[in-house]
């Protein structure tokens, strides 16, 4: 019998609006670090592309007033939610996991020695 | 053959926009399947091909005039001159002056997409016929050798033919946004570049084209930002296919500008060349007010401006790669990086841990002194034996980290990594604290190393967590909804709890935790599996449960009654009771941690700890 995985497609866009939001602040940042977001970015909005979600997705409460670290570490808690079983069945999860914690890292970092 | 088809073209009624010729577009949209005909019969068409370009602009502007694929012969005004390019089809031949047809037939393309778009009235229309001219007026102007980010773009503006035309789907045009975001990202750091380099393009045409790109970047943020705030709606199946596209589009974007396959000066070519990411079309598709759309389209008259004026393109140079994350230190070579001598999760007795220490302090100390000044510990060992006495301190370090790094991945992540993977992807934030904890710890504190090491973890995992607002929120109330006092609790213990407790457990001695770790592993694996696989309700029953929450507690986080809470809960732990038993035989250690502890290793050698005895150079 196939292993039937039950995946949460409005958390997938939530968490997608998250990732969005967080390309959205960094976008007029051309480091290294910019570059972690939007690649970020697209393996959500592509994710959520191929797993649309069956009700339309409001944006989540006070999305556009919140500052990159709130962002980031909200999609971090976001990423982290989906089970062991979704994250091996969809590869680019796990990887949007690792990007989003190298983000975190790099930004806690960043802020430590007064980059912009 | 090529006389008839210029004395057919030569018939046609030039008339500008306002008063459109009937049929126009339709006519337009079937001689371009005509030319696409003749353009295969000399070759293959590649995708960063101008025809490619055509073809996909062809859709887009034909889709934005709704215009059915039908041509009425009566207000076809392409209908000669078509049935003179269809009788020249079989007479082409790669084989034969291909490259005085390929001439002549780009030549001829370039003059009917120019005569229809300005016989077209809709501004969305000509925008779309504008973009597939502009493919033949730079690629007549100044032929290039293929690219891939030429082809890369190719497949973003077919993206675009693909989007509904007034979609308003928020997501959709987000997507679209933060694709042509990234397009204009590399544009202007290849600007910059160029900036720096001034012999390779004029500086006036880079500070235009820096200023138009800056310009649509803060455009598209300030409409990425409106987007955020308007309501969501049911997307149709048109576009759902079309974000497909969009993601497609934007991934391969990244992959290209993150991997470097080609020169920068071939890549920035390649931007300017398609407009620079079909900011015209986007603009249109995307922008809101007028000024949002005449953005986009001077970028693309300053691309368009590039290259008709024959203004000479040197190479770039490339720059030095620069770290990818952490820009202010060097990767870490991974060839030094010392390879555990204990096993994971042992416990080391006293006398190993304060010889580890000593190894530590004394790498340490190596590491930093002046071979002119060196410190009490190192006066008696020759400056030529430091390195090795660094290469022990890391070794020791490697060592004590190891012994508890099982207990750290248990305080973390509330569960033992299973597979190799789980290990390649364990939080380096931890694996950093964990180092830092070694460098740190004293063993004439009076608290043992593993201690020291869960303290450290808990109290920066909870820090960091809680400033997120995640344990706070579970931990701050209790089962009947009051508020009580927050107080560090591990989240670990799965699987010591669940079936004992009902109450919030106490914090289990870390000692504890580490010994038996070996059998611990197998157990508290299956157990993780086993709850995994319950259906959702019943997972968060039994995963509340393990929190200390009682029926009540979980019917009411689960917005459940108290009676469907214990419930759920029943039948969680009855499946867990059934599945458990044969399944703790058959599971398996874990993989190397070997690459996590490097690279924490190496990022803590870049910061010593305050407590690292630091010594001053002799002036």
């Amino acid at each position: 019998m196939p292993l039937t995985i039950t995946l949460d497609t409005e958390a997938l866009a939530h968490l997608d609006q998250l990732v969005g939001h967080t390309a959205t602040l960094m976008a007029l940042r051309l480091d290294a670090v910019g570059d972690l977001a939007f690649e970020a970015a697209a393996i959500s909005y592509l994710l959520a592309a191929q797993y649309p979600c069956a009700t339309p997705v409001q944006p989540l409460d006070g999305l556009a007033d919140l500052d990159l670290a709130s962002t980031v570490d909200a999609a971090l808690r976001k990423v982290q939610e989906f089970s062991l079983e979704v994250i091996t069945a969809i590869p680019d999860l796990g990887q949007l996991n690792v990007l989003i914690v190298e983000l975190r890292y790099a930004l806690r970092h960043a802020a430590a020695v007064g980059e912009p | 053959m090529w006389s008839d088809v210029r004395a057919a073209k030569n018939t046609l009624t030039w008339t500008v926009g306002d008063e459109p010729q009937p049929g126009v577009l339709e006519g337009w949209g079937a001689t371009v399947r005509v030319i696409l005909d003749a353009r295969r019969a000399l070759g293959p068409i590649d995708p960063q091909n101008p025809y490619a370009l055509l073809a996909s602009a062809t859709t887009g502007a034909l889709r934005a005039a709704g215009t059915p694929p039908v041509v009425d012969p009566a207000g076809d005004p392409f209908a000669d001159v078509r049935a003179r390019l269809r009788e020249m089809v079989p007479h082409l031949d790669a084989s034969t002056t291909p490259a005085w047809d390929s001439r002549l037939l780009a030549e001829t393309t370039y003059h009917l997409a120019h005569h229809t778009r300005i016989q077209v009235a809709s501004p969305e229309v000509r925008r779309w016929l504008q973009t597939g001219e502009r493919a033949f007026e730079t690629a007549l102007s100044r032929p290039s050798p293929p690219s891939d980010t030429y082809a890369a773009l190719a497949g973003w503006q077919r993206a675009l033919a693909g989007v509904p035309p007034h979609s308003d789907l928020p997501a959709l045009q987000r997507g679209i946004l933060h694709t042509h975001l990234t397009v204009l990202r590399q544009t202007e750091r290849l600007l910059d570049l160029a900036q720096e380099q001034s012999a390779v393009i004029p500086r006036e045409i880079v500070g235009d084209l820096q200023r138009q790109v800056q310009a649509l970047t803060r455009r598209h943020r300030e409409r990425l930002g409106d987007l955020e705030r308007q309501p969501a709606r049911t997307a149709t199946a048109a576009e759902e296919q079309a974000m497909l596209g969009v993601g497609t589009a934007f991934q391969q974007l990244r992959q290209l500008f993150s991997t470097r396959s080609e020169p920068l000066h071939d890549q920035l070519n390649a931007l300017l060349r398609s407009g620079v990411g079909a900011s015209l079309v986007v603009a249109q598709l995307t922008g809101h007010t007028a000024a949002d759309r005449a953005a986009g389209e001077r970028l693309d008259a300053t691309t368009v401006r590039y290259f008709t004026d024959s203004i000479e393109f040197g190479p770039l140079t490339e720059p030095q790669p620069a770290p990818r994350v952490r820009p202010t230190a060097p990767e870490p070579d991974l060839r030094s990086t010392p390879v555990p001598r204990v096993e994971r999760g042992i416990k080391l007795d006293p006398d190993t841990v304060l010889r580890l220490v000593r190894d530590r302090d004394l790498g340490m100390a190596a590491r930093n002194a002046d071979p002119d000044n060196p410190p009490a510990e190192l006066a008696e060992i020759a400056p030529q034996n430091w390195p090795a006495l660094a290469t022990a301190g890391d070794q020791a370090i490697a060592d004590l980290v190891t012994s508890v790094a099982p207990l750290a991945f248990k305080v973390t992540q509330g569960q033992l990594p299973s597979e190799a993977g789980r290990w390649e992807d364990f939080d380096s934030e931890v694996m950093l604290d964990l180092v830092k904890a070694a460098h740190a710890y004293q063993p004439d504190s009076g608290a043992s190393w593993s201690h020291f090491a869960y303290v450290r973890i808990s109290a920066d995992r909870y820090r960091s967590v809680d400033a997120a607002g995640v344990r706070e929120t579970a931990r701050t109330v209790d089962e009947d909804g009051r508020k009580v006092p927050w107080r560090p609790q591990p989240a670990l213990s799965l699987e010591d709890s669940w079936m004992q407790s009902r109450t919030l457990p106490t914090p289990p001695n870390p000692e504890d935790i580490v010994v038996g770790q070996a059998e611990d592993k197998a157990r508290s694996q299956a157990v993780r599996d086993a709850i995994d696989s319950l259906e959702p309700r019943q997972r968060a029953a039994v995963t509340l449960h393990t929190q200390g929450m009682s029926g009540r507690g979980i019917g009411r986080e689960m917005g459940v009654s108290e009676s469907t809470g214990h419930r759920d809960l029943r039948a969680g732990l009855a499946q867990l009771r059934d599945r458990l038993a044969p399944e703790i035989l058959n599971t398996t250690g874990h993989a190397n941690p070997a690459d996590p502890l490097g690279r924490a290793q190496q990022t803590a050698q870049r910061t010593p700890p305050p407590s690292t005895p630091r010594h001053t150079p002799r002036r």
